[in-house]
């Protein structure tokens, strides 16, 4: 059921609201009574009852999904409209509470906000990163989309303005808004090709992503482009090198802001695109670049020195694995895995700066720093698969589909998984050992377990392990995801393959775990042994496989060839060669035109002299007697009579 | 709809220019700002009044001028040239007062200001050829004084290359109209009574050799605008004035008279041209891909403000060409507003980069050893930083921001039409995000290079001259709506007729 809306929701409007108050927060924010985080704050409020306001409505309209549209620079009726618009379904309103609950955990991290040299900046950059999250989410077309995502990469460069006056972090900065504005005007470029083919780009209406047949390139060509530009905001292989410099800013910020905000914005458009990806033949190729290039991204990240950039790889390449599942699976598993490793993520990175920063030892700063440690597994677990979080239905989901594909191509699914897994475990068992100690707010350690309660299966799928069982006899409540993507449906000869698909994916992650265990977990880090033995195979690995080398070298093509152009063209052919050859031509000319001017001067003096010359002469004769004048006018007389007669 | 709106746009700078000429500098400044804001006010609610869904000519105004030849003031406005009414009644306000406190012969230079207004204003609305051309070579004295007298070291030489370029442009484009005028029986100058292929099938003798008119006279009026719009290669002047001028005559050159270029040639191929411009769309896509790939190839080299800026506007300028040559209306209506938006953004950047080069003697953010000359001023200048980073997301598209409006509509339009194009504007695009974050980084974020420790943030003037652009970037990228419904009637019976 869907029910046509003639004005902005509830929920669009307290969007817009937290957009303006993160602006007012970036531009007055250091005027303002704590930095402005109040502001922040009501803004979540506001974002938090619009949510609650609107489902309140759902629910009681039995599910029936809003639309809002118009045309936003061409009438939305004509061919190659650009439209926009907002789908409030139970999906997209779980999404912008969520992404609003995680920036509110974030900012219950005071104390390590509080640290950062300008802090209203990062409370701008949240607010404004959040609220375009939710744009993201709740638009109906890929333009609103797209500048959803926009103002998420936005968000994540003014994060940076708490130590933009740093040579280092000024770089890490600009790198980030680089690559990911790359990505964004791919995406733009993708969907301005799709518009072109006569498409109005509407989510769940396939009518309005069709071409006609002379056109089925171009929408070819632009889904490729528009997908491409999405999947560059996961920040995974090739461009993992973001990743490598290690930044100042509070870690857990740099991930929300810098990778799960971008990738959630665009994630949430991959998702809605599916069917029409499908539909064009995209899948599962996609699938497979992203499989690909969660392998790359994994293997980068298990020759990582520091946790953070271990960290930064793993939430990358689980999403990198998210985008595959959503090519072999579809939504419902690749949601799972992107949510479970999302969620996991900020708790691990949450943790392990709890843990770094250590303090004096004492009873209670102990305790604390065991329940991290709590909180840290259960982050790892939460995004890793394990039963009871979110993503372990997306994982069995997985192996399930891939063990309908030929060639024994579950062999190297499951491959990528146990790397995943033991990249995630990896991490862990390192973070672990950072310290005893924390002196880090309940608050923050609360914050970490919110981020876990989120993760846990039962909150999305009703079910207490996740719904990893057959037949779900778990189940406590209706499933949140049967809702957003209609029910599982497993057949009954479907049964016997489930069984061995979840004996194949548990097993997979028992062993990475105990791998991982044994690698890292125990007193001497073999896998640190194993590096040093390879140290040239483990740099190009951990410094993302000397993309960033070939980049620069293709750069200064560019630049040694721009040079030649401009040298060429502006210097010497405008400044020297043109106002030269002028010159010399415009002289040559002039001397050309003088020469011949003097000649013809003395030619006409010639000839003017000689015509005056001939009577002046005759006259000189007449006055020097030379010639008598009656002579003269006899003569003249005669030959006047004679032709007077003659006429005659 | 005759209100003699565009009569008092046009000659208020013109009088204002003449009034403030005799009066104390004190005095003159307010007479100037005044008089370009009364004709600013005009061409604003000139535009506004406009009727939307409307593709004839509005406002028209029309008196004989020089009855022998059929020249006559014929001035009106449509969906072709009302953004551009807009863009001039926006900038030289902006640009009079960013000149406030010039030291030197600070009458001459607003003056001069005033002169230009007047001229771009004329060379937009004319609707007769022999006016249009006449405004449009009145365009270019200006700037030979402004960069001549005001410029850095190499003024003369940069002063005197603007206005050789300037006389051979006109020459060439008074050839042409001359072909046209002799042409047509009656003669005429009225693009009204030669638009609707009035040329068609004409030929002319040339040396013994029989020659379509149309296609000599395009070719002559398109070199002879390719050399002021600039078109790569004909850019030289332009770059070696970017260097030598004071950045608000840049700003008058790049986002007053560039985008007027373009627009002419828009009109006068549309309305002039129509059964050869199957063909020359082709070399006007040419045109602009050449200009997308030389503007972002040189553009990545630059290590100074100015050079950039000139570059920016060159590729810019690429893109503006893509969506004429599309032939869609969808390109057509991009190109026009991207017109507006071309005019804003270099605005804006200009500005920054002269107050940046105001305050620190310097435009180069990059010296020959790879070392950064500036940086830091995002945390000493919040501003005028933020100011920069709108003018960068506008100028790469972002969604929101003006930019998009033109790009989104020259790709949408032209893509099923010239791919390659497209792809091109694409390369474009991406080695854009590369420098001009690159410059933002040098320049705004970092830490201050050696010896640049002091930079105050903008002013209220400064403020207050900045204010209307970034609103205008903001507000034209996020409510298109209005002048879109301008453009494309117009648009639409162009094309219309063309096919």
């Amino acid at each position: 059921m869907i029910a046509l809306q003639s004005s902005l929701t509830p929920i669009l409007l307290s969007i817009l609201i937290l957009l303006f108050l993160g602006l007012s927060v970036f531009t007055w924010g250091e005027k303002l009574p704590g930095k402005g985080s109040w502001l922040l704050w009501a803004g979540i409020l506001l974002v938090i009852s619009g949510v609650g306001f609107d489902s309140g409505l759902l629910l009681k309209e039995e599910f029936k999904i809003k639309v809002w549209m118009t045309g936003w620079i061409w009438p939305r009726e004509d061919l190659s409209a650009i439209t926009v618009g907002i789908f409030q379904d139970p999906l997209n309103l779980s999404m912008i509470l969520l992404t609003i609950l995680v920036a509110a955990l974030t900012l219950m991290n005071q104390s390590f906000l509080c640290r950062e040299p300008r802090p209203e900046k990062v409370h701008a950059g949240i607010a404004i990163s959040a609220a375009g999250v939710a744009v993201s989410w709740i638009s109906i077309t890929p333009w609103l989309g797209l500048a959803g995502l926009a103002l998420s990469l936005i968000g994540g460069f003014i994060l940076f303005g708490s130590r933009w006056d740093s040579n280092f972090e000024a770089k890490v900065a600009i790198r980030f808004i680089g690559e990911k504005s790359g990505g964004l005007l791919l995406a733009l470029m993708g969907a301005s090709i799709l518009t072109s083919a006569h498409t109005a780009l509407i989510f769940n209406h396939s009518a309005s992503w069709m071409g006609s047949g002379e056109l089925a390139s171009s929408a070819w060509i632009g889904s490729i482009l528009l997908v491409m530009g999405l999947f560059i905001q996961m920040q995974t292989f090739p461009l993992i090198g973001g990743l490598v410099p290690v930044s100042e800013l509070y870690p857990p910020l740099r991930t929300l802001l810098n990778q799960v905000f971008p990738a959630w914005a665009a994630f949430g458009l991959l998702v809605k695109l599916e069917p029409e990806l499908i539909r064009l033949g995209l899948f599962p190729g996609f699938g497979w670049i992203a499989l690909i290039s969660t392998l790359l991204t994994v293997l980068s990240g298990l020759f990582q020195d520091r946790w953070r950039q271990g960290v930064g790889l793993w939430l990358s390449s689980g999403y990198s694995l998210s985008c595959a599942f959503l090519a072999f699976s579809g939504p419902r598993s690749a949601m799972s895995l992107f949510l479970g490793v999302s969620l996991g993520s900020l708790c691990v990175s949450n943790a392990a700066t709890s843990l770094e920063g250590g303090c004096s030892y004492n009873p209670n700063s102990r305790k604390r720093a065991i329940w991290i440690k709590l909180a840290l597994f259960l982050g790892t677990a939460a995004g890793s698969g394990v039963v009871g979080f979110v993503s372990a239905t997306g994982g069995l989901q997985w192996i399930s589909k891939a063990m309908e594909l030929t060639g024994g191509m579950v062999a190297l699914f499951l491959f990528v998984l146990f790397l995943f897994v033991l990249l995630g475990w990896k991490n862990a068992w390192k973070i672990s050992k950072l310290s005893l100690v924390t002196d880090v707010s309940w608050a923050t350690v609360i914050s970490q377990f919110a981020c876990i309660l989120l993760s846990l299966g039962f909150f999305w799928t009703g079910c207490i392990t996740g719904d990893v069982l057959l037949g779900a006899p778990d189940r406590l409540v209706s499933s949140g995801f049967d809702v957003f993507f209609g029910p599982l449906v497993v057949e009954v000869g479907q049964s016997e393959a489930f069984l061995t698909a979840s004996g194949l994916y548990w097993g997979t992650l028992i062993l990475a775990l105990f791998t991982s265990y044994y690698l890292v977990g125990r007193k001497v880090d073999q896998w640190e042994l194993l590096s040093r033995a390879i140290p040239k195979t483990k740099k190009f690995l951990a410094f993302g496989y000397g993309i960033d080398e070939l980049v620069l070298r293709m750069m200064a093509l560019v630049l040694k060839a721009g040079h030649k152009i401009e040298l060429f063209v502006d210097y010497k052919v405008w400044m020297q060669w043109m106002p030269h050859s002028l010159n010399v031509g415009i002289k040559i000319l002039s001397n050309n035109m003088s020469g011949f001017d003097e000649k013809m001067s003395y030619g006409i003096r010639l000839t003017l002299l000689r015509v005056v010359e001939v009577p002046a002469k005759i006259l000189q004769l007449i006055q020097t007697g030379d010639v008598r004048w009656y002579l003269f006018f006899a003569l003249s007389s005669g030959f006047a009579v004679l032709l007077h007669f003659l006429k005659i | 709809m005759s209100n003699h709106l565009i009569s008092l746009m046009i000659f208020f700078p013109l009088i204002g220019a003449v009034l403030q000429a005799f009066v104390p500098n004190a005095r003159s400044r307010w007479i100037a700002l005044g008089a370009s804001i009364c004709a600013s006010i005009c061409g604003i609610v000139l535009v506004m009044s406009m009727h939307t869904q409307v593709a004839d000519l509005q406002a028209a105004e029309s008196l004989p001028w020089v009855g022998f030849y059929a020249i006559s003031y014929d001035m009106a406005v449509d969906g072709l040239n009302a953004l551009l009414v807009l863009l001039i009644a926006l900038l030289f306000p902006v640009l009079i007062a960013s000149e406030w406190n010039q030291k030197i012969g600070v009458r001459g230079m607003h003056g001069l200001f005033l002169v230009l207004q007047t001229a771009l204003f004329g060379a937009v609305c004319a609707q007769d050829l022999f006016l249009q051309f006449f405004f449009w070579g009145l365009s270019a004295l200006p700037f030979f004084f402004l960069v001549g007298i005001w410029g850095g070291e190499g003024r003369e030489r940069a002063s005197l290359g603007a206005i050789v370029v300037a006389s051979l442009s006109g020459a060439l484009i008074f050839s042409a109209l001359v072909l046209i005028y002799y042409s047509v029986d009656p003669h005429s100058f009225s693009l009204r009574e030669l638009s609707g292929g009035r040329l068609s099938g004409k030929l002319f003798d040339f040396l013994g050799v029989e020659l379509p008119i149309s296609g000599a006279a395009f070719a002559l009026m398109s070199v002879g605008l390719a050399l002021r719009a600039p078109i790569w290669p004909f850019h030289g002047w332009f770059t070696e004035i970017a260097q030598e001028a004071p950045s608000s005559v840049f700003v008058a050159l790049s986002a007053g008279t560039v985008p007027v270029a373009l627009y002419i040639l828009m009109k006068d191929c549309y309305l002039l041209f129509p059964e050869i411009l199957g063909s020359a769309a082709q070399v006007i896509v040419g045109a602009g891909t050449i200009n997308l790939i030389m503007g972002g190839l040189c553009a990545v080299t630059q290590r100074g403000l100015r050079r950039l800026l000139a570059f920016i506007c060159l590729s810019e300028v690429g893109l503006i060409l893509m969506g004429i040559g599309s032939l869609s209306p969808t390109g057509a209506v991009g190109a026009v507003y991207q017109q507006l938006l071309l005019g804003l953004a270099v605005t804006g950047f200009g500005l920054c980069s002269g107050i940046i080069s105001d305050r620190t003697g310097q435009s180069i953010f990059v010296n020959a050893e790879g070392e950064r000359t500036l940086g830091g001023i995002a945390t000493r200048a919040p501003i005028v930083s933020t100011v920069a980073g709108i003018v960068i997301a506008s100028l790469l598209g972002f969604p929101g921001f003006g930019g998009f409006v033109g790009h989104a509509l020259v790709i949408i339009g032209s893509y099923s039409i010239h791919p390659v194009t497209v792809a091109v504007a694409g390369g474009s695009l991406l080695l854009a995000t590369y420098y001009l974050f690159a410059m933002y980084r040098s320049v705004f974020l970092g830490k201050p290079a050696s010896g640049f420790q002091a930079f105050q943030d903008l002013t209220i003037r400064e403020r207050a001259y900045l204010f209307p652009v970034v609103t205008a970037l903001l507000f034209f990228g996020l409510y298109p709506k209005p002048l879109i419904e301008l453009i494309r009637p117009t648009v639409l019976t162009l094309l219309s007729t063309i096919r």
